[in-house]
């Protein structure tokens, strides 16, 4: 599970580093820093930044600088809000996606935002989902 | 409190080594760091770009047809130019000819758009950079057609801003009337040329050249290249200048190869 994620990661970094502007990473660290609440994604956060720079000729460390910050807020408010719940995945991956936009100049991006946000309510949705499922079956998640 | 403490430092860890990236490349300190990754991500970049390029739909016919509509433009321009060379050089027989430009081939490995297939990217990323000899403000051009100029480089790869991005703006003329305005890019694919005087005629269909604004290191964009072709005209009398819709003859969504104009 874990190297499958280690794969969706790069994948995901790849293809908004090459294809897309959609903050597809924004939203994968969304979700993983919701569901496991753990300080191992700051090197993550760090290491995707970095490589998301370098891939789409932005100043290096502006994405890591822009990520590790987020994941504390997150990780921060998680003791005064309940963040495991739809409500706040849809308005931290809205907030989020747009600050991250403005930071790094892009265009379109209320639109931007707004798939950013179906995406992390999919994904988030699908997460559960699958979470369930795996634990019905008696799988122990990691 | 022990937890919050942990999580402070490593936050307080890991933003402090993001700003101390940012300051070192910023400073150019470390460029090796750069070009390692690229040398790394560039075959992935590459055959990512390749696959997708693949998989995006094109519209064959539309496309030779716009192949066939570029060199044929191509055709018209030389043969202007050619016409006016020959009336230059009865008038003046000590005339030097401009050095013809050396071109280097680049592949696209990389174009984000918003929406890949659907909206139009601002920015496509080159397979060639520094140790090629590519500079910043150098012209990259396809069947004498402008694609954009390049506006960041480094060892290995070159970032090109596109004619159509809002960012993008340079003085051109229509080829058969001969007016004289500004290209501007808005962003999305789309054109305008603007801040033509109103005694200047602009007609639907006449095609935008590029007025030459070469440096003396031989960046900028040369004189005659095609920018695109007049698809209306927004003339009022009560205005100042006219301007018109200019739309590019290339597809930017399915470009893979293009030419930088070195000059080397």
């Amino acid at each position: 599970m874990r190297f499958l994620s280690w794969i969706i990661f790069f994948s995901i970094v790849l293809v908004e580093g090459v294809i897309t502007t959609i903050p597809l990473t924004l939203v994968f660290l969304l979700c993983l820093t919701v569901m496991k609440r753990q300080e191992w994604i700051f090197p993550l956060a760090f290491i995707a930044g970095i490589l998301l720079d370098i891939l789409a000729f932005r100043p290096v460390g502006i994405s890591s600088i822009f990520f590790v910050s987020y994941i504390f807020l997150l990780l921060l408010y998680q003791r005064k809000y309940e963040t495991a719940t739809m409500p706040f995945i849809i308005i931290a991956s809205f907030v989020g996606s747009t600050l991250y936009l403005l930071v790094i100049g892009q265009a379109a991006i209320l639109i931007q935002s707004f798939l950013c946000m179906l995406l992390a309510a999919v994904s988030f949705s699908l997460y559960r989902t699958l979470g369930k499922s795996s634990k019905a079956d008696g799988f122990q998640h990691v | 409190m022990q937890k919050r403490a942990g999580l402070l430092t490593v936050f307080f860890i890991f933003l402090a080594l993001s700003f101390l990236l940012f300051f070192l490349f910023h400073q150019q300190v470390i460029p090796l760091g750069r070009t390692l990754i690229e040398s790394v991500s560039y075959p992935v970049q590459r055959s990512l770009y390749g696959t997708f390029a693949g998989i995006l739909p094109r519209p064959r016919e539309n496309e030779q047809l716009r192949e066939q509509n570029r060199i044929l433009t191509k055709k018209i321009i030389d043969q202007r130019n050619l016409l006016k060379e020959t009336k230059a050089l009865r008038d003046q027989y000590d005339l030097e000819l401009v050095p013809s430009k050396e071109l280097l081939p680049a592949t696209v490995i990389g174009m984000k758009s918003f929406i890949p297939g659907v909206s139009l990217p601002e920015e496509i990323i080159l397979d060639k950079g520094k140790n090629q000899k590519v500079k910043k403000g150098q012209t990259v051009m396809l069947t004498n057609n402008v694609v954009g100029n390049v506006t960041d480089v480094t060892d290995n790869r070159a970032l090109v801003t596109l004619i159509t991005n809002k960012k993008q703006s340079l003085t051109a003329e229509t080829v058969d009337t001969g007016a004289v305005g500004i290209i501007r890019g808005k962003g999305n694919g789309e054109l305008a040329l603007e801040n033509v005087i109103l005694s200047n005629t602009l007609k639907k269909g006449d095609i935008v050249i590029t007025k030459g604004e070469e440096t003396t290191i031989g960046t900028g964009y040369p004189p005659g290249l095609v920018i695109g072709r007049i698809t209306s005209v927004d003339k009022k009398a009560s205005d100042l200048f006219q301007s018109a819709e200019v739309e590019s003859l290339i597809d930017f969504t399915n470009i893979t190869t293009v030419f930088i104009i070195t000059n080397n």
